[in-house]
């Protein structure tokens, strides 16, 4: 039979690990109303681990890796996204220089909408960590001089590791991974099961260079190893089963069996 | 709501509002790779109440939902009966449920309720949710789809935990992503069949779905002439279950059935 860890806790007990629970979704609610206003250094800075100790093992993971580090988090979710925008920003200056468009202006024709949808949340018996997964059903749209657009819905499973620090929760490891992007007026569905690396490039467009490279997550395959990556019941922290980089996500079966 | 519970008795439904929540998120993910046996087998509760309910009527009874959810018929059901034969060595090593199916019913706006003596609770949720995969209808092109449904979810407590004890889906409306306009389809399907009036209502789904005894549905998909269907409302609070606070009317006897179900499926039900 299914046995489960569930330990019982005293009725303070419970009132203070409910209150964490519903503390730690605005938490995370928060990280994504930020990253959809653009507002990404912010985000970050508002919502992410603050202990040296913990920024150093701070990591974000995309399909082909890992981030590892605060500054690299901040590189890839901060400065490769500030980097397009001035991009997107020159393109806006180039076409029309009259209009004088400044640095001020920096996100000018982003659209950008990122949410935490089916939330699944288990703290830690030892309360100290917890575990958050839940489905973004998104979308980012980058304007162009010209009155088109780069529209797409992006959707993709975010798994996150959240520590206390004191008395704050804070978001030390996250996984993005991404399932699809569809862009806007396109009929998916008459896309071809592999793409050529160059129509496959508008989809990987996000993953960037990360500094722990790793086939983290295939859509090819889709969610096959949810079961095992999705939280559960948990006592404590441990690093293998964690979402760091050397947790469990984005190992194959083979080297997940002990 | 209710402001006569005691301390105690808050403490309890707000940690079981919780884990419903927890269940619902579960059962969304690992509904989202068809891996029926992960879920149904493990927090769903065995007795012969249990029912699970789509447009094309209900699944009576545990065993009746778990063969559908769990075996050859969810194959059929879910798709991936159809890999059989398409790929070689692609699909080595790998899980042909969540390769075929994607389905990410996303969980938003929920209602939950926690009976006033403690032994069930019920949930109203709605999805705005997406049908995606790679491989398609055909193998060769990939598949985008939405779909939104609203579910009507009863839950019950026993031997200390919290089990899943009734599931109604509804589907409502769902299309391509992102190629058509779904109002037209429903409108050019209408026309086609001659369904360009009022008095088409009759069930439509009952030739699909898995083998199960309730073969009536409660739920249409939209049409051009059918009101907002209640099938399954938001819970009110209430004392205990009953025909009247429950989503799978005629199954609700879970103090009467718990007992004899002590061993049903063969699997001790303790934690």
């Amino acid at each position: 039979m299914y046995k489960e860890n569930r330990k019982l806790f005293t009725d303070d007990e419970y009132i203070v690990r409910m209150w964490e629970k519903e503390y730690i979704q605005d938490l995370v609610a928060r990280f994504m109303y930020a990253w959809s206003n653009g507002e990404r250094r912010e985000a970050l800075e508002n919502c992410w681990v603050r202990k040296t100790h913990n920024r150093r093992d701070a990591s974000w993971g995309e399909n082909n890796g890992f981030y590892v580090g605060y500054d690299e988090v901040v590189r890839h979710f901060v400065a490769e996204y500030e980097d397009e925008c001035k991009a997107d920003l020159k393109a806006f200056q180039d076409a029309r220089p009259e209009k004088g468009y400044t640095g001020a202006d920096l996100g000018l024709g982003k659209t950008l909408l990122h949410d935490c949808t089916t939330p699944l949340l288990y703290i830690a018996d030892d309360g100290q960590t917890a575990r958050y997964l839940c489905y973004d059903v998104g979308m980012e749209s980058t304007g162009k001089p010209d009155g088109s657009s780069e529209s797409f819905f992006e959707v993709g499973l975010c798994f996150i590791e959240l520590i206390k620090e004191g008395d704050d929760w804070r978001i030390w490891h996250l996984v993005y991974e991404h399932d699809f992007s569809m862009e806007a007026g396109k009929d998916y569905g008459s896309l071809p099961r592999i793409l050529s690396p160059e129509d496959d490039a508008v989809f990987t467009r996000h993953h960037g260079t990360p500094t722990k490279a790793s086939d983290v997550y295939n859509d090819l395959y889709g969610w096959e190893y949810i079961y095992w990556d999705m939280p559960a019941p948990y006592k404590t922290y441990e690093e293998e089963e964690g979402y760091g980089p050397r947790g469990k996500i984005g190992k194959k079966y083979y080297d997940r069996i002990i | 709501m209710n402001t006569k519970l005691s301390r105690q008795q808050r403490i309890f439904n707000v940690a079981a509002g919780q884990m419903v929540e927890e269940l619902k998120g579960r059962h969304a993910y690992l509904h989202g790779v068809n891996f029926g046996r992960e879920e149904y087998g493990v927090f769903w509760l065995r007795s012969t109440d249990t029912t699970w309910g789509h447009g094309w009527g209900r699944l009576i009874g545990y065993d009746e939902m778990f063969k559908a959810h769990c075996g050859p018929a969810a194959d059929e059901m879910f798709g991936s009966a159809r890999f059989t034969g398409w790929f070689g060595h692609e699909m080595d090593g790998h899980d042909r449920r969540s390769t075929n199916w994607g389905a990410s019913h996303v969980l938003a706006s929920p209602v939950i309720e926690v009976a006033d003596d403690g032994k069930t609770a019920r949930s109203w949720y709605l999805t705005p949710g997406t049908m995606m995969n790679r491989f398609g209808r055909d193998g060769k092109h990939r598949s985008g789809g939405w779909l939104w449904e609203r579910y009507g979810s009863d839950f019950v407590y026993h031997d200390g935990k919290w089990w899943w004890a009734h599931e109604q889906v509804c589907p409502d409306i769902a299309g391509s992503m992102d190629a058509e306009n779904w109002a037209r389809k429903m409108y050019d399907r209408c026309k086609a069949s001659g369904d360009l009036g009022p008095a088409v209502s009759a069930p439509k789904n009952a030739d699909h779905g898995p083998p199960r005894t309730d073969k009536v549905s409660r739920h249409q998909e939209w049409s051009l002439w059918q009101t907002v269907q209640h099938t399954v409302d938001p819970p009110v609070p209430y004392a205990h279950m009953d025909e009247e606070n429950t989503y799978s009317p005629g199954y609700n006897k879970f103090d009467v059935i718990l007992p004899q179900n002590r061993q049903y499926g063969g699997d001790v039900i303790d934690d």
